[in-house]
C-alpha cells in the first residue's frame, strides 16, 4: 500500500517540481566545496595527495590560507583541482559591496566576501538547520502528542501545561536571554529554543489529530481486540498522522528559516562567521544593495515554495 | 459552566509555577562567578563573595535544611575566633559586621567562653563600638573590652528588644534630633529590621494618606533620614542628598531594599515558626522570585528598575503589536470572506500565493526596505508588521470559514435561499468572529519577534531596542523580567479571551474551547 501511494505521490506535478527543486539545493549545499573554496578539490604537493584539503583539514597550509597563495607555493612537479570558483565563504578581500565579475560572479558583500561562495555554504547551513529544527520539532511533538491524546488524564494535563508554557515565551525573548548568558553565540542554542517552540505548536496538533484519529472505527476495533492505548496511538494511529504532520514539518522548516533571519537581524542569530541565509539576509543591516539580498530571497523563495508543493501533494494524495 | 471556568482559572496557579521555575532555570544557565576565570584574576575575594551572593548563590537551590540567620552566624564566628586559627581574620570582620544584631546572641554568652577566646571576641567588637559612637581605650585593650561590653549590656539589654527598636526607629523617622539619631545608631544593625519596614510602610503610596506622614516634606525628611541610619550601621555608601526628590527617594528605597533581600538573614533571627519558612524562603528560587515579584526584577547594569523601564516602552510596542494584529485579522478576515463568497480556483490560488509570498518575505527585508523608501514613519511600521504577520490568520481564517461554511446552519441558510454575501456576513461571520479573536491573543507571542525587528528597521525606542541593547550588555535582569511578564500577559490574555468566547455563544463550554485551542 505504501508503495502504491508513493507511486502515487509522484503523479503530481507540485511534487515532481519540489523534488527537483530542493534536490538542485541540496546537491549546491552538499557540493559545497567542489563549488567555491579556497582549497583544491584535489591536491598533489611535495609527493603526497590530498582529497578535499577543505573539509578533511589536513592541508599542508595553514587555516584560512588564499587560494592565491597556494596556487603560490606550488611547484611544478604539484598538481591541483581547484573548484569553479577560487574563494571560500570566510575569505576577506578588499573590493567590498562590488558588482558581478569574472573572480566574484554575484559580486562582494560589506566584508569583501565572495556572495556566490557564501550562498552556496548558506545553502548547506540553512537546509542543515531548517531540516534538523523540523525533524526534532515533529518527533517531539509526536510523542508528546501521541502520550497526551492516548493516555489522556493526568499526561495530558501535564503535556498541556508543558506545551502552555513553552507557547506563552516569545521565542525572540527566549533567545534572547540565552544569547545573554552564553559566553558566545552557539548553533545548538539557536535549535534548542526554536525547536520547542515548533515542538509545542506540533504537540497540540497532533494531540488532536489523535483525538480524532482515535474515534474512528478502525481505533475502536483495535481496542476491542484488546490493544493498548499507546499500541493504538503509535501504530495504528500514526500512519494517519502522516500528512498533516508533514504539512506542519514544511511549515516548521521554512519558519526556522525565517526565524533565524529575524534573529540575525537583531544581532542574536548564528555566529556571523557561518555563512547562512538568514544570515546574508541580515546583511541588510550594513545597506547592502540587491545583489546580495535576493540571490538568498530567491533561495529562500524557492525552498518555501517547493516544500510547500510537496506538502500539499503529499496532503492531496493522503487524502485520497 | 462554572466548573470549567474555575478549573481553567486554577489552573494559573501552576502555569505561573512553571512560568517562574522556567525562568529560574534560564537564570541558573548563567555561570557562577566563581567558575569565571576572567573575573577570578580581576576581582578579590571579597567583591568575588559580594557578587555570588547578590545572585543567591551562597544559598540552596530549592530547600534549605540548616538556614542560615545571625545567631548561626554569631556561632560560627565564636568558633573561628576560639580556634584562632587563619580564618579568624575573616569571622572578626563577619563580627564586626554583624554589627549590634549579634549582640543579644553574643553579650549575655560572653562570660561562658574561655577567657583567652572572651578576650579576642571583645576586642573583635570595637569597630561596632565606634559606629555605634561609645568608642573609647576600653574597647580596644584586651584586658578591659570584656569589661566593657559586659557593662554595655547591663545597662542597655532592655533597648535590644524588637518592640523597643521599633519605636527608637519611628521616633527618629518622625522627628531628627541628636538624641533620638543617638538611640538608633547606638542600636546599630539591631535597627536595620525595623528601618527596613519602615521604609517599606513610607514607600507604599498608602502611607500619603495617614496623618503622620500626610506632609510630603516629613515623608521625605524620615526617608533620607532612615537611609542615613542604614547607611551609617551598614558602612555602605548608599544615601540620599537631604535635598532629593521624591523619584530619588523612592529609587532609593528600592535600592535598599534589594539589597535587604540579599542580606537580610545577615540581621535577622529565625525563630519558632519563621525557622521553617526559612528553610524554604531561604533559598535560591525563592529569593530570586521575591526579587521578581516584589521588587520588580532589580535594577539589571541601569539605575531605574526592570519595571519601570517596561513600563516606558511597552506602550509603543503594544500599540504597534495590537494594531498590527488588528489589522492583519482583519485583512485576512475580509480575503477569506472574499474566497467563501466566491468559489473561483483563481482567486483562491490568489489568496494562497499571497500568503506564501507573505510567508516567505523576511520582516527584516521587507522593513529596511519600507524604511529606505519612504522614512520612519508609524503608520508604514504597522503596514509592514501587518503584512509580515499575515500569514498565519490567512490561514487560520481560512479553514475556520470554510469548516463553518461546511456546517448546517449555513446550509439551512442556503437552503432557505439566502444570498452567498448574506450568508457570509449574516452567519458564517458571526460564527467566525469570536474563534478569531481566541486566536488572535495566542498569536501575541510569534508576533513579538516581527514586532522587534520592525522596531529596530523604523528606529522606533520600544521594547526591541531595550532587549537588543540588554542582550550586548548581558542585562539578565531585564530579559527575565521581560520574558516573565510576556508570559503572564499572554496567560493572562487568552484566559480572558476563552471567557470571552465563552459568554458570547452560550453553547460552548470551555473544554471545548480547550480543544480548540490545542488545535491551532
Amino acid at each position: 500500500m505504501k508503495s502504491r501511494r508513493l507511486h502515487q505521490l509522484f503523479g503530481f506535478a507540485g511534487w515532481r517540481l519540489g523534488l527537483v527543486v530542493l534536490a538542485a539545493l541540496g546537491v549546491f549545499g552538499v557540493f559545497a566545496e567542489w563549488i567555491a573554496a579556497d582549497m583544491p578539490i584535489y591536491l598533489e604537493f611535495e609527493g603526497k595527495s590530498y582529497v578535499l584539503p577543505a573539509l578533511t583539514h589536513h592541508a599542508p597550509f595553514r587555516e584560512g590560507a588564499r587560494s592565491e597563495e597556494i596556487a603560490a607555493v606550488l611547484g611544478p612537479g604539484d598538481r591541483a583541482v581547484w573548484p569553479l570558483f577560487r574563494s571560500g565563504p570566510t575569505t576577506e578581500t578588499t573590493t567590498r559591496m562590488a558588482g558581478a565579475s569574472a573572480a566574484h560572479p554575484l559580486g562582494t558583500d560589506a566584508f569583501g566576501r565572495d556572495v556566490l561562495a557564501r550562498l552556496v555554504y548558506a545553502t548547506r547551513a540553512s537546509l542543515a538547520l531548517g531540516a534538523t529544527i523540523a525533524l526534532f520539532a515533529v518527533a517531539i511533538g509526536l510523542v508528546l502528542g501521541c502520550f497526551s491524546g492516548a493516555l489522556g488524564g493526568v499526561f495530558q494535563g501535564l503535556i498541556e501545561r508543558f506545551v502552555e508554557i513553552v507557547s506563552v515565551f516569545p521565542a525572540v525573548v527566549a533567545i534572547a536571554l540565552v544569547r545573554a548568558l552564553e559566553q558566545r553565540p552557539s548553533v545548538a542554542s539557536l535549535v534548542l529554543v526554536v525547536t520547542a517552540v515548533q515542538g509545542a505548536s506540533i504537540a497540540r496538533l497532533t494531540h488532536v489529530l489523535v483525538i480524532r484519529t482515535l474515534a474512528e472505527e478502525f481505533a475502536v476495533g483495535a481496542k476491542a481486540m484488546g490493544a493498548s492505548p499507546l499500541r493504538i496511538a503509535f501504530r495504528h494511529v500514526t500512519p494517519h498522522l502522516v500528512a498533516p504532520l508533514a504539512v506542519a514539518a514544511v511549515f516548521a522548516m521554512a519558519s526556522a528559516v525565517l526565524i533565524e533571519t529575524s534573529l540575525t537581524f537583531l544581532d542574536l542569530g548564528v555566529p556571523a562567521k557561518l555563512a547562512s541565509w538568514g544570515e546574508m539576509l541580515g546583511e541588510i543591516r550594513w545597506g547592502a544593495g540587491p545583489w546580495i539580498i535576493v540571490p538568498p530571497l530567491l533561495a529562500l523563495a524557492f525552498t518555501v515554495g517547493a516544500l510547500y508543493a510537496m506538502a500539499d501533494a503529499l496532503r492531496r494524495a493522503f487524502e485520497r | 459552566m462554572l466548573r470549567h471556568a474555575l478549573r481553567r482559572l486554577l489552573w494559573i496557579v501552576p502555569i505561573l509555577i512553571g512560568v517562574t521555575l522556567a525562568s529560574f532555570a534560564l537564570l541558573s544557565y548563567l555561570p557562577d562567578p566563581a567558575d569565571d576565570p576572567a573575573l577570578l584574576g580581576t576581582l578579590t575575594a571579597e567583591q568575588l563573595a559580594s557578587l555570588r551572593r547578590a545572585r543567591f548563590l551562597d544559598l540552596p537551590r530549592f530547600f534549605n535544611q540548616k538556614p542560615l540567620d545571625v545567631a548561626g552566624r554569631v556561632e560560627q564566628a565564636l568558633l573561628r575566633i576560639g580556634i584562632d586559627d587563619g580564618r579568624a581574620d575573616q569571622a572578626r570582620a563577619d563580627l564586626a559586621r554583624l554589627g549590634g544584631a549579634a549582640l543579644p546572641h553574643l553579650l549575655p554568652r560572653l562570660d561562658a567562653l574561655p577567657p583567652a577566646a572572651r578576650a579576642r571576641v571583645a576586642v573583635a567588637l570595637a569597630p561596632v563600638a565606634e559606629r555605634m559612637g561609645i568608642a573609647s581605650a576600653e574597647a580596644v585593650d584586651p584586658r578591659l573590652a570584656v569589661a566593657f561590653w559586659n557593662r554595655f549590656w547591663a545597662d542597655r539589654a532592655p533597648d535590644f528588644r524588637a518592640a523597643s527598636a521599633r519605636r527608637a526607629v519611628r521616633r527618629f523617622a518622625q522627628h531628627a534630633s541628636a538624641t533620638r539619631e543617638g538611640d538608633v545608631v547606638e542600636l546599630d544593625t539591631y535597627a536595620l529590621d525595623p528601618i527596613m519596614l519602615l521604609l517599606d510602610e513610607l514607600a507604599s503610596p498608602s502611607s500619603v494618606g495617614t496623618a503622620e506622614w500626610a506632609q510630603p516634606d516629613v515623608r521625605l525628611g524620615a526617608i533620607v533620614r532612615l537611609i542615613g541610619a542604614a547607611a551609617h550601621v551598614t558602612r555602605r555608601e548608599d544615601k540620599l542628598a537631604p535635598s532629593a526628590s521624591e523619584r530619588d527617594a523612592l529609587l532609593g528605597i528600592r535600592r535598599w531594599r534589594d539589597w535587604w533581600l540579599v542580606h537580610q538573614s545577615d540581621y535577622k533571627t529565625h525563630a519558632g515558626a519563621a525557622r521553617f519558612v526559612a528553610m524554604l524562603t531561604e533559598t535560591q528560587y525563592a529569593r530570586w522570585a521575591e526579587r521578581a515579584l516584589l521588587a520588580g526584577f532589580g535594577t539589571g547594569s541601569e539605575s531605574t528598575g526592570v519595571l519601570q523601564r517596561m513600563e516606558e516602552r511597552a506602550p509603543l510596542t503594544l500599540l504597534l503589536m495590537t494594531s498590527a494584529l488588528l489589522l492583519a485579522y482583519l485583512a485576512a478576515m475580509a480575503l477569506a470572506v472574499l474566497g467563501a463568497m466566491r468559489s473561483s480556483p483563481r482567486l483562491e490560488w490568489g489568496i494562497i500565493g499571497a500568503s506564501l509570498t507573505a510567508l516567505a518575505t523576511p520582516t527584516a527585508c521587507l522593513a529596511v526596505w519600507a524604511m529606505q523608501r519612504a522614512g520612519p514613519a508609524l503608520g508604514l511600521a504597522i503596514v509592514v508588521l501587518t503584512l509580515s504577520i499575515i500569514a498565519s490568520p490567512l490561514t487560520q481564517t481560512r479553514t475556520l470559514l470554510t469548516e463553518i461554511a461546511r456546517s448546517d446552519y449555513v446550509r439551512a441558510a442556503r437552503a432557505l435561499g439566502y444570498g452567498p454575501a448574506r450568508i457570509v456576513v449574516g452567519h458564517a461571520l458571526r460564527g467566525a468572529l469570536l474563534p478569531v479573536l481566541a486566536l488572535a491573543s495566542t498569536e501575541m507571542p510569534l508576533a513579538m519577534g516581527a514586532t522587534f525587528v520592525v522596531e529596530k528597521a523604523f528606529g522606533i525606542a520600544g521594547l526591541g531596542e531595550e532587549t537588543v541593547r540588554a542582550v550586548q550588555t548581558h542585562d539578565v535582569a531585564w530579559l527575565v523580567g521581560l520574558a516573565f511578564v510576556t508570559a503572564v500577559t499572554v496567560t493572562f490574555t487568552s484566559i480572558a479571551a476563552d471567557f470571552a468566547v465563552a459568554a458570547a455563544d452560550p453553547r460552548l463550554t470551555l473544554a471545548s474551547l480547550r480543544h480548540q485551542r490545542m488545535s491551532t
